[in-house]
């Protein structure tokens, strides 16, 4: 498993070494907020310049919560396609800006808190522990999206387009790897998700497996793939997870508002944004026990209210759409779903062909084989720098919990 | 995002180059070559021994293969191609009689050997120069089928043979026993760097699979990668190995845990959970990731980069599952309970970094684990200048019984005592220089780090005296926090005691530890003696001072002076005020505990010595009043000797004495 830890450090906000200076953070100077590479409505310089510390907190909170609506308009207009790698990876950037400018807000730890934001805080941190699950579960993902980039890789390789020509034995190999591949990918579907998918894939598999191999041992490969899967329990949900992170995430009353100084809205923005990104990353990678019931119900008085509810009906709507041609349960990843489709239908050319194979067929098989090659480097060369900034989100995370700890831990007063 | 097209570009790329060469090929026989060959079939004599070695010249320069030459020579020369038939006849021969191996091949009754000796000749013939391309295809299908065959067997024979690891013994190989009990033993610290000696090889001693079957999964590996299947036969390879892995990390107690989970856990589960990791990291890094990789080195040792992969992809996701563990620590609630813990994982996880920079060659890994590492320090030294401030804020309830050690007493000596235990690792962290310091939010509001910051530097004396510096501070807060304690208490007298019994606790475990001693001096540990000796005089004035006032010749007089004479009333009632005040205090105070016996045994003495002689004096003194003794006795109830036996009686307890070693929350 790769996990960039210390690698990500440098594109965090503090730009500080991994070690020993949590604590400056709270001091840093405004970090520099990049929302995404294309350039459109980059925020005003007046806005960032005039939230610099020491101003009053109520004003900050306004432009946090101006700038976390700049960042998701920005986000609704990006050119990536909905759920493709460069899309999740718009959508972390904007997790992450996000989380910058809400930095900025978290005032100096000076003690004691009032009632009101001391529970703010606690409310806010139980729910990012559970982000961090997410996080890793994602990362889990992330690796079996790379373990089924093997599999596909061996299907490269056996049908090499430079090979003189497509014969059996290259065939042979191939279908073998498309049926580990279906096994691999079936064993990431959870029953309870959609049991026609996974049904599908194992059926899939099972047509590949038996091929020219002894039947008394095909069965001993689905059990062992099952138990690699994931690095948390069996009965470990992502989709519950999801549901506990959200739960009763409710927009603070107006009382609750002026007794925090605005910081009730501002924790409820963050929440909803970490949420939101997480949420959008359990339904396109494969996790365990995906489920995508999170509702976002945000009053539209919110800036950002508007283009996040607008990603969030897309993706449900793509999401259907998928299920009811039952075709993935894998997560909702447009690469992986091409790759899937390229697959099915190598597959299926696999089984009718006869050898030698007519021209018509031989083009055929070339041509899914460059698409898939295609699909297979864009996932390549994405995946690395999408687990980076999932493994920055989950840092972050742990720094402002790590900070929030050194604040709370003070006496609160002693008579 | 950079445009993902290189691979696609190449292939393409080579693609192309290839088509060229195949078209120029013989396979492919340009129009130049035909006319060649036919030209050639006209000439005679020198002039077609001439055209040949042109053609052969030409040849060269454009091709490299062997059958194209065989192909101009055997135009040249009918006795070349004679020579060729039978080459082929022979080839055909040999794919014959290994397809037919290789086909009909069947386990347990033929012998593995003819078998990969067969797939050998497949193999060597799929490269073989002179093969033609009919026979090459069929090779290449026989292989393939071979290939197949030999994954499926690598798998089986992986999964049959395969050991796991006795628990016990890996167990047994480690520093610390199992039972947690000694763990903060000192003896153990050093039977600990022994153990870690042999560690390092414990690994090789290790077999995971059987040893005998070692060199025929070599050999299967072996064909596999020569038949280019090395991405088949790692993934068949880790599949295996990572199952047995799995399972023996599972029978060492390290679950599959997230991190909301380890956070729900409660403090005593997650003590067990904790012990288990930190045995069980030492188990995986130490002893089997390197049996891991000896294994793989015993199949893939000049393999190439099989060898790597199929390490770290059977290893890899168990080390970040072991380190998701800590992580999950370091995020969790930093409570001065969790100290030790987390202090014994920063131990064993930094002990181990050495470790896993050669067992896992990923950097990532590494750099992940030493960051973990970081965190865990950051996370002990933070509890630990907290701690202070955390007994300030202990809002445990008043005490059941007053006279009883207070648990907070006990669990500050007990953290002051295994403070030494980490000493070292304390000092290590603490020496560490915070470059914000003047921006550290902490230094600002916490007294403590006030005083230690301003005088932190890298002299380790300094350090030392810090800890000292630290230590005062806590047993100060500690007293304090006593003090108030025992303000809520509404019985004077046994608010004294409880104050006493406490400080004389305190002094006790002090005296007890060498360390503490030296850090806390002896100026202080007589200070505190007194202190006890000024709390048992403030007790004995409290409780006692009614009683001895009884004692007392005022008011026994007519007239107010000696010279009245003694009012017999007035006697009489003293007298039995005094044996009611006397059996009241013994009632209750029967109840009270002082529980260390030598405290609880000078106390008594000490009351003996105000109480007895005074009543001594006094019965003697007034006893001749009485006309008789019968009627002395109905008001003189008790001799000063049963006075002194009541004494000796005093502070039991209800129940006896308290063992108070079980009830207390506890560092251990």
């Amino acid at each position: 498993m790769r996990t960039p830890a210390a690698a990500t450090q440098g594109s965090s906000s503090s730009g500080s070494s991994p070690s020993g200076t949590v604590r400056n953070l709270f001091f840093s100077s405004r970090p520099q907020v990049h929302p995404m590479n294309h350039s459109h409505g980059s925020p005003s310089k007046e806005v960032a310049g005039s939230s610099q510390p020491g101003q009053g907190q109520g004003q900050g909170v306004e432009i946090f919560l101006r700038r976390v609506g700049e960042y998701f308009q920005t986000l609704v207009e990006t050119p990536n396609d909905l759920l493709s790698l460069a899309w999740l990876q718009d959508v972390l950037a904007t997790a992450l800006g996000c989380e910058s400018e809400f930095k900025v807000l978290v005032p100096r730890p000076k003690p004691p808190l009032s009632k009101a934001e001391e529970k703010i805080a606690a409310d806010f941190f139980e729910r990012s522990v559970k982000a961090l699950d997410l996080c890793n579960a994602i990362r889990d993902g992330i690796d079996q999206v790379r373990l089924w980039q093997k599999h596909v890789e061996i299907v490269l390789c056996a049908l090499d387009g430079r090979q003189r020509s497509l014969g059996e034995p290259q065939f042979r190999r191939a279908r073998k790897a498309l049926g580990d591949l279906a096994l691999a990918m079936a064993a990431a579907v959870d029953d309870k998700d959609s049991p026609a998918g996974a049904a599908g894939l194992l059926l899939l598999a099972s047509r590949n497996r038996s091929f020219g191999r002894p039947s008394q041992r095909g069965g001993d490969a689905p059990s062992h793939f099952r138990s690699l899967s994931w690095s948390v329990s069996r009965s470990w949900s992502a989709g519950r997870q999801l549901q506990a992170m959200g739960s009763n995430l409710v927009a603070p009353k107006s009382t609750e508002v002026a007794a925090s100084n605005g910081l009730a809205t501002a924790a409820y923005t963050m929440n909803n944004v970490t949420l939101f990104a997480l949420w959008a990353l359990v339904a396109a990678i494969p996790c365990q026990d995906r489920g995508l019931q999170t509702h976002f119900s945000v009053p539209r008085n919110f800036v950002w209210a508007a283009p996040l509810l607008s990603i969030h009906d897309k993706v449900m709507e793509e999401s259907r759409k998928r299920d009811r041609r039952s075709s993935s349960s894998v997560g909702l990843l447009k690469e992986i779903h091409q790759i899937s489709i390229c697959v099915r239908h190598l597959s299926d050319l696999a089984d009718t062909a006869k050898f030698p194979l007519a021209e018509q067929q031989d083009q055929e098989v070339r041509k899914l084989v460059l698409e898939i090659m295609n699909l297979w480097a864009i996932l390549k060369d994405g995946l690395d720098p999408l687990e980076k900034q999932v493994r920055e989100v989950f840092h972050r995370i742990v720094r402002t919990r790590t900070e929030a700890f050194d604040s709370f831990s003070r006496p609160i007063s002693h008579d | 995002m950079a445009k993902p097209k290189p691979v696609s570009e190449t292939y393409r790329e080579r693609r192309k180059a290839k088509s060229v060469s195949e078209m120029d090929g013989l396979h492919g026989k340009s129009a130049s070559d035909k006319r060649m060959a036919k030209s050639l079939s006209e000439l005679d004599g020198d002039e077609r021994v001439i055209a040949t070695a042109e053609q052969i010249v030409f040849s060269v320069d454009r091709l490299d293969t062997t059958h194209d030459m065989l192909s101009i020579l055997s135009d040249f020369d009918s006795r070349f191609s004679l020579k060729i038939g039978r080459l082929q006849a022979h080839l055909e021969e040999r794919f014959r009689s290994a397809q037919e191996l290789v086909s009909r091949w069947a386990p347990p009754t033929a012998n593995a050997r003819y078998y990969l000796q067969a797939v050998d000749e497949i193999q060597s013939l799929v490269a073989n120069a002179y093969i033609r391309d009919d026979m090459l295809e069929r090779a290449q299908s026989v292989s393939r089928v071979a290939m197949d065959r030999l994954v499926q067997e690598l798998q089986h024979s992986l999964r049959r043979h395969s050991l796991l690891p006795d628990t016990k013994w890996l167990y047994s190989r480690l520093s610390r026993p199992e039972d947690g009990g000694s763990a903060f033993n000192k003896e153990d610290s050093a039977s600990e760097i022994v153990s870690l000696e042999d560690c390092q090889n414990v690994g090789l001693l290790l077999d995971l699979v059987r040893p005998e079957v070692v060199p025929d999964i070599r050999a299967i590996a072996k064909r596999l990668i020569a038949g280019q299947h090395d991405q088949e036969c790692c993934r068949a390879y880790a599949d295996v190995r990572k199952e047995f892995l799995d399972e023996t990390l599972r029978q060492l107690g390290l679950e599959k845990l997230s991190i909301d989970e380890i956070h729900k856990t409660s403090c005593g589960p997650l003590e067990g959970k904790i012990k288990k990791w930190t045995q069980g990291i030492k188990i995986a890094v130490r002893v089997l990731f390197p049996g891991e990789k000896k294994l793989c080195n015993q199949i893939f040792q000049g393999m190439g980069l099989v060898e790597e992969v199929c390490f770290s992809e059977t290893c890899e996701l168990s080390m970040m599952q072991l380190l998701i563990f800590s992580e999950a620590m370091v995020i969790s609630c930093r409570s001065s309970e969790r100290l030790f813990r987390t202090l014994d994982m920063y131990e064993t996880l930094s002990d181990l970094i050495v470790d896993v920079d050669s067992v896992f060659s990923d950097e990532l890994i590494s750099k992940e684990a030493s960051n973990i590492v970081v965190r865990l320090g950051e996370a002990a030294e933070d509890t630990f200048w907290d701690f202070a401030n955390s007994i300030e804020r202990d809002d445990s309830k008043i005490p059941n019984t007053w006279d009883a050690i207070h648990p907070l007493s006990r669990y500050v000596m007990s953290y002051c005592g295994h403070l030494f235990d980490y000493s070292k690792t304390l000092l290590k962290l603490v020496q560490r220089k915070h470059p914000n310091n003047l921006n550290n939010p902490k230094a600002y509001h916490d007294p403590v780090a006030r005083i230690i910051d301003s005088d932190s530097s890298d002299d380790e004396s300094n350090t030392n005296s810090s800890l000292s510096e630290h230590l005062l501070k806590v047993l100060e807060i500690l007293e304090w926090k006593l003090k108030e304690n025992s303000k809520l208490c509404k019985d004077l007298p046994l608010a004294h005691l409880f104050l006493m019994n406490n400080i004389h606790f305190i002094v006790q475990k002090v005296k007890d530890s060498s360390e503490l001693r030296a850090h806390l001096g002896d100026g202080w540990v007589k200070e505190h003696c007194g202190q006890v000796r000024q709390l048992a005089t403030n007790y004995q004035r409290a409780a006692w001072y009614k009683v001895l006032g009884f004692l007392k010749d005022a008011g026994l007089y007519r007239n107010g002076g000696f010279s009245g004479g003694v009012s017999k009333g007035a006697l009489k009632k003293r007298f039995k005020r005094f044996n009611a005040a006397f059996e009241d205090i013994y009632r209750t105070q029967k109840t009270w505990t002082v529980p260390d016996w030598q405290l609880r045994e000078e106390l008594r003495i000490f009351i003996t010595e105000k109480l007895v002689p005074a009543y001594r004096f006094f019965v003697g003194r007034y006893r001749s009043q009485w006309d008789s003794e019968r009627h002395a006795q109905k008001y003189i109830k008790y001799t000063p000797e049963d006075l002194e036996n009541h004494i000796m009686k005093l502070f039991e307890g209800s129940s006896g004495s308290v063992d108070y070693r079980q009830c207390s929350k506890s560092f251990l």
